[in-house]
């Protein structure tokens, strides 16, 4: 429930006077509950959270397609398909597409959904600033790709590293176009930061301490920050880029005394605390996952909680180590090896607890426990040669190579995506109420496992061989000789990717072949937190009682009861969660009020695009841009969260006498 | 009764009185003490017919029939903003006969005045209810109030700062910005340590603390900075260049010498005049054996030098290039090719980004640094 | 229990993969690449090498470990029909114990690291310096004068692409960019330093014995980055003298009425505004002074006085030797490479179908941003070699020429 305002005084007087919302007759609130117009306008965070992941997983292919083409373009020496500066926009564009439009998009999605089910809320804190988020993001990863045709993509990698990035040497708009887009959708992830941040402080149900929060709300929780610190670093580095090419600033002319290496310092020390914003969602996930199939809580909760939040912390304090082949002086590239090796070891801590958790449970291997097992798998292989290259000579040998888009490609793929995967699977009959079909899930994990390995094991290979990255051919002058050498590998990575695309596709077909399912039951892997204490999708309102919580886990403690004697422990299950949901709707709360829908959100999240076009292109649409984001502000302020009543059209005689709006009041 | 319309005149009238005697007696011309001792008369005059026709309010004579007027009927409450709104005009024509930034001043403040007016008097068609009605108009207004006044309050206790900041010494600014941080921080766990502590306090003390900081800020601000020591950087110099470069004296610089010693992080190379008058040169890792009397750089290269004044004269760097041709309208003439820093203080360093297009065998002489004024210092630069 | 064949296949997998993968590394391994980074071939590069491996063997063995009781894991545990397990919350104790054991051992990791990291930053114990230059996209080497070196080096040398160093020699090459930042990468001789416009970098190389190694720029920079290559050749100190004698030797113009004579005059018509060639005179004895600042946005372009001597071009991307002549050079065992490698490029054994196809059109040839159209964005300067619309007999006559470089 968003957070009240206070009401506004009631008149006294006659009723034909001016109301705020009434005046604007032709900006009434939305008031639709079906339909397109129900989805473009809700501030309901379930949503929210759907819309988040079904746009993610549509850029999830893009970025997909652009990476086959960069395989299929490397499969042979001087290959051909994708000429130099093709190949230089499809890199970028796939690293910032995977990176900003579909990871963190999609662990948004499950923020969104699952942060306040899991903490017995029945909405974030601000509602509308979360569907801002929401179409911010859309808006923003839209006017990204639409560089593809206007006159090229970004082609400096998406590390966009300075003097490169500067117009002499990237003179088309494409630079132009991923700084103003990533600015965009920077707006989108702080904004939502801050929401989520107020949300799991002040929002949780009665209870619930900190250190019984559900420990994906924690990670989640500990990304936020990371994103409320990191998101401002690179904001002022973009905008020192996008003064630099749009308004003759010198900030990375090396001519006027300008060091390229400022650039660099900003965005790694937001590029780092990003792969942590990347990748802890998903260890949150998998720490949900991994206690429920293994049918024992989580080893170590605490343990996992402090590291989580030790990773964000000194996370911020080894960007360098992106930087070590770049001149920095041996006192610093020294400091931040050490630095680096530090940050190992709570990463390390997580994958004890992981598999202690397994250890001594009774294993229930669905799909989503299979993709949790393989993050810990694969994420282990990426994180060792994380290791090797802490160590900073070694480094100067594998930096810039093959090597390393092997580790990260282990750690993002095998780590982050696997993770959420293994989220999709495990929730979605939650979110859609249905359960998705456990065979072809089967499938989609193991031609994703086999590819990912055949696709990015190999790269270990060609990186100390020598290949270095961002090379759009390759050749045998330097392939070194025999069967398996750089051609072989690079071959073989290539039909890597095959493999993986079909996996990929694969999840498709599961959710086509799934959408005609019988509905799904509550609690279908007897589930151990306070999400699944709610139908199946969740009524709009979440809970029809908000819940009062007395331990970790609290939803598995009130299905389990210890019955055991002398320290001997024993659970019986006490209560079904059919029982249990019963029971909340038989002692539902009076006057639930929720967050009313808005245009406002969609109208200001509009403003962006034009505003970053008319940089681009011309001055009016800054003008035009400015202008809608002034109203929409204005716009916004002027309205309260929730609507009052006759806000809403009155009930209609042919409707049946129903009102037509969508407020839940007592029952 | 004073209407509307006649407080607004009375008011002008009386600040255009004040504001002429203020500027005759700070000022020295004639003519703005004469625009504003007419504008004060007018004004008076305008204000004396406004009183004697009442503004041709039929509210004013029957007073009685407006206090037993029933509630319905709409009564104008309370309102300053027509006196800001005169005392914006007023400033305004203060500004057009004085200084430009009074002006805007006077004009930012017509223009509030004149919005928050508007509003009041729109609200109170609302209803009856005084209540109501501000509630209404600050539903309205409230979304613009808020972030522009706390913009432009942030904005004034931000600048105020700022004057203070320049106005102290260096190492002054230090301490002050350490002892306001501390008596911040300690005041931040008196509150939250203190609960019972009345908002009235905190607020006063707050708001005593933000007083001092503007009243100080605007007396370092009347008094000027401290003298800080800017290397100008002036364009189209090349002209003069050969005067700068080669004088011991003149402040100017070449525009790519600046203050910044960002570029000091692996510079191309680090020249030092020392007290003796010799020039010697470092560079990353070691000169080569050899060759310490001639230092080599690449050409068409923005290599990025720093100069070390360790002697005890404010002196400059200046690099003999050869000669370059100069286009004219009539035609073209070869002037002497010359880059130079500004005069560093002794112990100073600056920064000088040079890129050398011409190899250095296209000089006559070749290509050397000195200090003009130093015979001794001269260090040959190869560019090969 | 469906599930449980599953985990039978499923660990039988996991096993079999491991195994396959361990063999596939294995045998991946066994193979020559010339910019292998575990063949060094030099002190440095031996340095990081020595620190790595042990680093490696430490990872692949947690690796093991971790990845073993993963699968004993999955076997021994999954769902049987047991009954509820104990719920444990966690033994403090046990996660502590495993907290410090990496600790640990990432402490004995960064002990050694810190040691080689100050060592491989050492440049007191230098021999010999030389000067790299990065650009779109190509590599400037040059040679300060200095009293080190071998004997000594009395005037400066400008070359591209190839830079020789003396064996056993401790070489520090000092290097910067032009433009936008490259990364100057010899995998067998040492790790790679980027090379930043506006700030000089240095980085050490050695090499033990005499031959040919494989380089890269490895920092992304633009259209060509990965056509920009260069490689160290190693030689003996004898053989080093009479390179560097060559080098510093005088220009000899071509014999009159030559195709390589007409080559000069066209040289000096279409090539020299960029390209220098130290000692060149044109018809009226001035000597020809290139300036590529005029013409090029970063402002150089490849010396080309002795551009025989080295045996590629174009940013090392392409050979100047046919391959069977290439294969006689780069494989030539350590005795005879300085040899070999001194010959140069005989006519024979002159690739020209490249170097031809670069005279006579280089931006089809190598990804460039030489069009005309598009040069607003540089002041009308080019960024590589423009296409200069040369017809086939000014390419024999420049040919003819440049085989006379050497």
């Amino acid at each position: 429930m968003a957070i009240i305002e206070r009401p506004s005084s009631t008149p006294t007087a006659t009723t034909e006077y001016v109301t705020p919302s009434a005046s604007m007759g032709f900006l009434r609130r939305p008031v639709e509950t079906s339909g397109w117009k129900s989805w473009a306008f809700t501030v309901d965070h379930k949503k929210i959270g759907i819309m988040y992941g079904v746009v993610a997983m549509l850029f999830f292919f893009v970025g997909g397609l652009e990476a086959v083409l960069i395989r299929a373009q490397l499969a042979q020496a001087d290959g051909t398909i994708l000429s130099a500066d093709k190949y230089n926009q499809m890199f970028t564009m796939h690293a910032t597409t995977m990176i900003f439009l579909f990871v963190m998009p999609m662990a948004a999605a499950f923020a969104n959904y699952m942060i306040p089910l899991q903490i017995g809320a029945r909405d974030v804190a601000f509602p509308r600033l979360n569907a801002l988020s929401l179409w911010t993001f859309v808006f923003g990863g839209i006017f990204l790709n639409t560089s593809w045709v206007l006159g090229g993509a970004a082609d400096g990698g998406w590390f966009m590293y300075a003097p490169n990035s500067s117009v002499p040497f990237s003179p088309t708009n494409g630079v132009d176009f991923w700084v103003l887009g990533l600015l965009i959708t920077g707006i989108a992830s702080q904004v939502g930061a801050i929401n989520l941040i107020v949300t799991c402080l002040n929002m949780r149900a009665p209870g619930m301490s900190l250190m019984r929060m559900p420990i994906f709300t924690w990670m989640a929780m500990v990304v936020q920050f990371l994103l409320l610190f990191a998101i401002p670093v690179i904001t002022v580095a973009l905008f020192l880029l996008m003064f630099q090419r749009n308004f003759d600033a010198t900030f990375f002319s090396v001519e006027e005394g300008a060091d390229p290496l400022l650039w660099q310092h900003l965005f790694w020390i937001f590029g780092h605390p990003e792969v942590y914003i990347i990748v802890l969602p998903a260890f949150g996930i998998i720490s949900e996952v991994l206690p429920t199939f293994a049918r024992k809580p989580l080893f170590g909760y605490p343990f996992v909680v402090f590291s989580g939040a030790a990773i964000g912390f000194v996370g911020f304090g080894v960007w360098a180590h992106h930087m070590f082949a770049a001149g920095l002086g041996p006192i610093s590239v020294a400091v931040f090896s050490v630095a680096t090796m530090a940050i190992a070891v709570p990463t390390g801590v997580k994958i004890i607890n992981w598999t202690l958790t397994l250890w001594g449970g009774k294993l229930w291997f669905t799909t989503a426990m299979l993709f949790a097992i393989g993050l810990i798998v694969q994420f282990t292989i990426g994180g060792l040669s994380g290791v090797t290259h802490a160590v900073a000579p070694s480094d100067t040998q594998q930096t810039d190579t093959y090597y390393i888009v092997a580790h990260f490609h282990y750690v993002i793929f095998g780590g982050a995506v696997l993770g959420l995967f293994a989220g999709i699977y495990y929730w979605w009959p939650k979110v859609f109420g249905k359960m998705l079909n456990e065979n072809w899930g089967r499938a989609n994990f193991w031609f994703m496992i086999i590819g990912m390995n055949l696709t990015f094991g190999p790269m270990h290979i060609i990186g100390l061989q020598g290949q270095p990255r961002r090379m759009y051919v390759w050749t045998e002058n330097r392939a070194g000789e025999g069967f398996f050498n750089l051609g072989f590998w690079n071959l073989v990575s290539t039909v890597g990717t095959v493999i993986l695309a079909i996996g990929a596709l694969l999840f498709l077909v599961n959710v086509w072949v799934s959408r005609k399912n019988p509905p799904a039951p509550e609690d279908p892997w007897d589930a151990r937190s306070l999400e699944w204490l709610t139908t199946s999708p969740p009524k709009e309102h979440n809970f029809d009682r908000t819940p009062t919580v007395h331990a970790l886990d609290e939803f598995f403690h009130r299905k389990y009861e210890d019955v055991g004697e002398n320290g001997q422990h024993d659970f019986k299950k006490v209560a079904t969660a059919e029982e249990l949901l019963a029971e909340e709707e038989a002692n539902a709360d009076a006057h639930i009020h929720l967050p009313s829908p808005s245009y406002w959100p969609i109208v200001l999240a509009f403003s962006m695009p034009v505003l970053a076009y008319g940089i681009i292109y011309s001055t009016l649409l800054i003008i035009v841009g400015a202008a809608i984001a002034i109203l929409a502000l204005f716009g916004w302020a002027l309205e309260p969260p929730t609507a009052p009543e006759d806000d809403f059209d009155p009930p209609s005689p042919t409707d049946g006498g129903e009102p037509s709006k969508e407020l839940v009041t007592s029952v | 009764m004073f209407t509307t319309g006649s407080k607004l005149l009375v008011g002008s009238a009386v600040l255009a009185t004040l504001a002429a005697i203020a500027y005759g007696v700070t000022q020295d011309g004639v003519m703005g003490t004469v625009g504003l001792v007419s504008a004060a008369v007018a004004l008076s005059f305008l204000a004396g017919v406004n009183l004697f026709t009442r503004d041709a309010n039929v509210w004013a004579e029957e007073i009685s029939s407006v206090e037993s007027a029933p509630a319905a009927a709409p009564a104008p409450a309370d309102s300053i903003w027509s006196m800001v709104f005169a005392l914006g005009a007023v400033v305004l024509t203060i500004g057009l006969v004085t200084y430009q930034a009074v002006f805007v001043i006077g004009l930012v403040v017509l223009l509030i005045g004149g919005a928050e007016w508007t509003a009041q008097a729109w609200a109170e068609r609302a209803s009856a209810e005084a209540s109501y009605n501000s509630t209404v108009r600050s539903r309205i207004a409230n979304p613009l109030e808020f972030p522009v006044g706390a913009a432009v309050g942030i904005g004034i206790v931000v600048y105020a700062f700022s004057r203070i900041m320049l106005w102290l010494s260096k190492t002054n600014t230090v301490i002050a910005f350490s002892v306001l941080g501390t008596v911040i921080l300690a005041f931040a766990f008196v509150v939250a340590y203190k609960p019972s502590l009345r908002s009235k306090t905190t607020g006063g003390i707050v708001a005593v603390g933000v007083l001092a900081l503007i009243a100080g800020g605007a007396a370092a601000g009347f008094d000027g900075e401290r003298d800080i020591h800017v290397y100008e950087t002036t364009e189209g110099l090349q002209e003069e260049g050969a005067e700068i470069c080669t004088s011991p004296e003149v402040f100017e610089a070449d525009e790519k010498a600046s203050q910044s010693v960002a570029a000091s992080a692996a510079a191309a190379a680090t020249i030092t005049l020392s007290e003796e008058g010799e020039l010697s040169y470092d560079v990353p890792g070691p000169i080569e054996a050899g060759a310490e009397d001639v230092l080599t750089l690449p050409r068409s290269n923005p290599n990025n030098i720093i100069f070390v004044n360790e002697s005890s004269e404010e002196r400059r760097l200046s690099v003999d290039l050869g000669t370059r041709v100069e286009e004219l309208d009539e035609g073209e003439r070869e002037v002497p090719n010359l880059v130079c820093t500004t005069l560093v203080e002794e112990g100073g360093e600056q920064n000088i980004t040079l890129t050398i297009g011409a190899p250095s065998i296209t000089a006559e002489d070749g290509y050397f640094f000195f200090v003009p004024g130093v015979e001794s210092a001269r260090l040959n630069l190869v560019v090969p | 229990m469906q599930s449980a064949s599953t985990f039978k296949n499923m660990s039988r997998r996991v096993r079999i993969g491991l195994a396959v993968g361990l063999a596939a590394v294995v045998a991946g391994c066994a193979q020559d690449a010339p910019q292998d980074t575990w063949d060094p071939a030099g002190r440095n590069a031996q340095m990081i090498h020595d620190l790595q491996w042990p680093v490696f063997a430490i990872a692949g063995v947690v690796g093991v470990i971790v990845l073993s009781v993963v699968a004993y894991v999955i076997v021994k545990f999954r769902d049987r029909g047991q009954a509820m397990p104990e719920q444990t919350h966690g033994k403090p104790a046990l996660e502590i114990a495993l907290t410090i054991l990496p600790a640990l051992i990432l402490i004995g990791v960064a002990i050694p690291t810190v040691g080689t990291l100050m060592a491989l930053n050492e440049t007191d114990d230098t021999e010999c310096v030389v000067n790299v230059t990065g650009q779109q996209w190509w590599w400037e080497i040059d040679y300060p004068a200095q009293d080190g070196c071998g004997e000594g080096i009395s005037a400066p040398i400008v070359t591209s692409g190839q830079m020789i160093i003396p064996t056993d020699t401790n070489v520090l090459v000092r290097g910067t960019s032009r433009d936008v930042i490259h990364s100057w990468w010899i995998p067998r001789l040492n790790g790679k330093r980027d090379m930043v416009p506006g700030r000089v970098h240095t980085v050490r190389l050695q090499a033990d014995e005499p031959g040919i190694y494989a380089g890269q720029c490895t920092e992304f920079c633009g259209l060509s980055h990965a056509n920009m290559r260069m490689e160290v050749v190693a030689l003996d100190p004898a053989d080093f003298e009479a390179w560097k004698a060559k080098q510093l030797s005088e220009y000899e113009a071509p014999e009159p009425d030559t195709l390589a004579a007409a080559g000069e005059a066209t040289y000096i018509a279409q090539c020299s505004r960029c390209h220098q060639v130290d000692g060149l005179e044109d018809a009226e004895g001035d000597p020809v002074i290139a300036r590529p600042d005029l013409q090029v946005y970063s402002g150089a372009a490849p010396n080309l006085t002795w551009f025989m001597t080295r045996n590629t071009f174009a940013g090392a991307t392409w050979d100047l030797l046919i391959p069977e002549c290439r294969a006689a050079v780069w494989e030539a065992p350590p005795g005879e490479f300085g040899e070999r490698y001194l010959e140069g490029v005989p006519e024979d054994c002159l690739n020209s179908v490249d170097l031809r196809e670069w005279l006579r059109n280089a931006p089809a040839k190598k990804p460039m941003y030489a069009d005309p159209e598009q040069l607003e964005e540089t002041d009308g300067l080019v960024r590589g070699m423009p296409n200069l619309a040369l017809s086939e007999d000014q390419i024999d006559e420049l040919v003819a020429y440049l085989l006379d470089r050497q």
